[in-house]
């Protein structure tokens, strides 16, 4: 699955786009096999409550499950293996779902506007770099980059 | 003004997260917290790889 998404990324150049595994922490084996056969993050959900099975809508083994850059639930597909067919399935909802990010877009609606602002303040208290926020591209965000954001929307 | 934006913000937050450490060693982010905050903005795909 590894090499697919290397396909997504720098073939089909959906950058912001990651495929978490959701393991659990009682399947030792499985999550040895994702680790084996593939760089991609794999998290925990703690047996028995499951929090993240829960929070997905009961997803089962084999599903993947599609959020947008908002976090919004996009759709599930049952991925039983990686071959032509699954691929175009998954590249078909990135497709229609990616948004290329505009410089100060932070929630991605294609609107510079206060919303931008509220998650951008979110960002700096929570000390969380978004690229999308760095305005003046110095690496950090703080009040220059909301200066440049809330300047934007005034004009 | 901060306040306002914080409480507002909270209006935001979707029903879909979580931070947790990523056990993958082999991954560009092990040992860091994903999905939060490492891909935020991004369009996230979560495989479940066992849950039945």
């Amino acid at each position: 699955m590894s090499d697919f998404y290397e396909e997504i990324v720098n073939i089909y150049g959906y950058e912001k786009v990651v495929i978490i595994g959701v393991g659990r922490d009682t399947m030792e084996l499985s999550n040895e096999n994702f680790c084996l056969n593939s760089n991609l993050p794999l998290v925990m959900d703690d047996f028995p409550s499951l929090p993240i099975h829960e929070q997905f809508n009961d997803s089962v083994a084999h599903d993947m499950v599609f959020l947008n850059q908002n976090g919004e639930y996009i759709t599930t597909i049952e991925i039983l293996s990686i071959n032509d067919y699954t691929k175009n399935l998954i590249l078909d909802v990135i497709n229609e779902n990616y948004v290329n990010n505009l410089l100060g877009d932070l929630n991605n609606d294609q609107i510079i506007n206060i919303l931008d602002i509220v998650i951008i303040v979110n960002n700096i208290l929570q000390s969380v770099y978004d690229g999308n926020g760095d305005m003046n591209s110095d690496g950090i965000l703080n009040i220059q980059d909301i200066v440049i954001i809330n300047s934007i929307i005034i004009d | 003004m901060i306040i306002f934006y914080i409480i507002l913000s909270s209006f935001l937050i979707s029903n879909y997260d979580y931070s947790l450490i990523d056990y993958n060693e082999s991954s560009y982010t092990y040992g860091e917290n994903v999905w939060l905050p490492n891909y935020q903005d991004y369009m996230t795909i979560h495989y479940f790889t066992t849950q039945s």
